[in-house]
């Protein structure tokens, strides 16, 4: 990737963060830390992975199976034109289509529902399965979260996806390794997540889920042979605010008042 | 039932729907004439029911109408987060093919049992239910269920049922079945209390009681206006389910007699909101329950009785 290509996705990276930041403030409501964790990772696939777009049956797909961070995909498909501002805007007020996990609505890019765990893998499983049978280019790209990992059908599916060799399904693991009540070594060890989904018999690249040039290359494997393909990308929850990394407050926590401000402020340089 | 079931899958495939049947591992031979024919059309999925529902969602985003195959309690009760998240609010076209609701794998044990299914499915917006009770409700059934927009329930009993209708006459998706319409007393069933019922009211015929004979094959949508006739032309109305009897068809129809300010007699037979703790053939079960159509007979002929 070019160096201003790359500077550019790290502004935009920024911008999104601060989205997240706005919308979240105005109504005092939402998952700052966790959607700061994904945000190269749903920004590297819309900038540079995720081929067509909807209405086109054979389009790519995303599912962010971890919901609770749907602000971070909300502001990115504003930002690729595929929702609109009026609507984002909207976000967890009376009478939306945006809550705090997504609702499927495919026009807008929410390509299932997901916020309960442990759901959008066998989803994505599934679209990949049909695309194979149906002889489709179209792939699916799966956003799981160290919850996720918690979660028993997380695991039926990775055990389905290889078995039928879906080389067109790709996960993300955003593996901030926290999860809702503290770190996930504490409460369900995962074990090694590299090792984990090679048992399962997927291909594996582990990356820093926060270096655009990491996360972009490490999709060029993808599709290449029969397995399907899972990224390990290593992230921070609360990426881009001091403050906020790597602390469980900020799994729920909406930045308010200074806070608000000082956190902007860091994004802002 | 599962026999036609798969006749009418394969009819499905062979007048080119886009269908697709998954199981979680059962059906043994049961399913040999689709897989050794159409073997694109199958899927095993393995013993992983919640993943199953995922996979259906998924492949019916893409146009698939799928079809998930197990045993009532693991195709609804292990999986329904998915299916309330995944089907019904998502509103794909995906149907729960639920084999044994009910008693049917009696001596299994409570596992293999289904008795609170209906109560469940019936309760999930955009949701169908449908439950036959011959043979031919099932095909003409499933002929229906591929023009439904969202998902679908359908218990299914064992095999070898006794068909329910005679002549040309045919069951329609949606609308209760009258299978014998004279006489004061309604009995309403469905699945395999159809046939139950309609030997109770051969018992009752000997005894100058005249019974109707409804068949409720669809549940959800539930056919109002019929069951507002029934009111209006009945002074007795019993119902009869292999269900709890909480929030099954009983319940879903005393709702409506409610609203139309029925003032005749009504009986509902079903399970006593138990699980089953001794365990014996289904009649033994049904027998246990009393559930059979002597003990039914006669107390239908108790409520008669009643001032």
């Amino acid at each position: 990737m070019k160096y201003e290509k790359q500077q550019e996705l790290i502004r935009l990276a920024n911008d999104i963060r601060k989205d997240i930041l706005r919308i979240c403030e105005k109504t005092n409501t939402g998952h700052v830390g966790p959607a700061f964790s994904v945000v190269e990772i749903i920004l590297v696939l819309y900038s540079e992975i995720v081929r067509g777009r909807y209405p086109e049956p054979d389009r790519d797909r995303v599912i962010l199976s971890k919901g609770h961070a749907c602000t971070a995909l909300y502001s990115t498909l504003n930002r690729f034109g595929m929702m609109e501002e009026s609507l984002l805007s909207t976000f967890a007020t009376n009478g939306s289509r945006l809550g705090h996990h997504p609702h499927y609505e495919p026009s807008i890019g929410l390509e299932a529902n997901t916020g309960s765990l442990g759901h959008g893998l066998s989803i994505g499983a599934g679209l990949a399965y049909a695309a194979h049978k149906q002889k489709s280019t179209a792939r699916t790209f799966v956003i799981l979260s160290d919850g996720d990992s918690n979660e028993g059908s997380t695991w039926e599916a990775a055990a389905f996806a290889a078995h039928h060799r879906l080389s067109n399904l790709c996960i993300i693991l955003d593996a901030n390794k926290m999860q809702a009540l503290g770190f996930t070594k504490d409460i369900l060890w995962p074990g090694e997540y590299e090792d984990r989904w090679k048992s399962f018999g997927w291909n594996v690249k582990v990356v820093d889920g926060h270096d655009i040039n990491q996360l972009t290359k490490s999709f060029s494997r993808f599709g290449i042979d029969s397995k399907p393909l899972a990224i390990i990308a290593n992230t921070v929850k609360g990426k881009g605010v001091g403050f906020m990394e790597n602390s469980l407050l900020w799994h729920y926590r909406v930045p308010k008042g200074q806070e608000y401000l000082d956190a902007l402020r860091e994004l802002s340089i | 039932m599962r026999t036609t079931f798969v006749n009418s899958f394969i009819q499905l495939i062979e007048s080119g729907q886009n269908v697709h049947l998954l199981t979680a591992d059962l059906g043994f031979k049961v399913f040999d004439p689709i897989r050794d024919r159409y073997p694109d059309r199958f899927t095993n999925v393995g013993v992983a029911e919640a993943n199953m529902i995922g996979i259906a969602a998924g492949m019916a985003i893409r146009g698939i109408t799928v079809f998930c195959y197990s045993i009532a309690p693991f195709v609804i009760f292990r999986t329904l987060d998915q299916i309330r998240a995944d089907l019904c609010h998502m509103q794909l076209p995906v149907i729960l093919v639920a084999a044994g609701g009910g008693l049917h794998y009696a001596m299994e044990g409570m596992t293999h049992h289904a008795i609170e299914d209906i109560a469940i499915a019936r309760a999930l917006p955009a949701m169908t239910v449908l439950a036959p009770g011959d043979p031919i409700e099932c095909e003409v059934l499933m002929k229906e269920i591929i023009n439904l927009k969202g998902p679908c329930y359908l218990r299914l009993g064992g095999n070898n049922n006794p068909l329910m209708y005679e002549n040309s006459q045919r069951p329609k998706f949606g609308e209760i079945s009258c299978l014998q319409p004279d006489g004061d007393v309604a009995l309403i069933a469905n699945g395999e209390m159809l046939p139950i019922a309609k030997k109770a009211m051969e018992l009752l015929k000997k005894e100058e009681i005249i019974c109707r004979l409804y068949s409720l094959h669809t549940l959800k949508p539930l056919d109002h206006h019929t069951i507002k006739k029934i009111a209006h032309e009945c002074s007795c109305i019993v119902t009869m389910e292999e269900h709890n009897l909480i929030n099954g068809i009983g319940t879903a129809i005393i709702e409506i007699l409610f609203s139309c300010s029925y003032r005749g007699k009504f009986r509902k037979f079903g399970i006593s909101d138990e699980y089953a703790k001794e365990l014996g053939s289904k009649e033994w079960l049904r027998n246990h329950y009393g559930l059979n159509h002597e003990k039914i007979a006669f107390e239908i002929k108790r409520l008669l009785d009643e001032q």
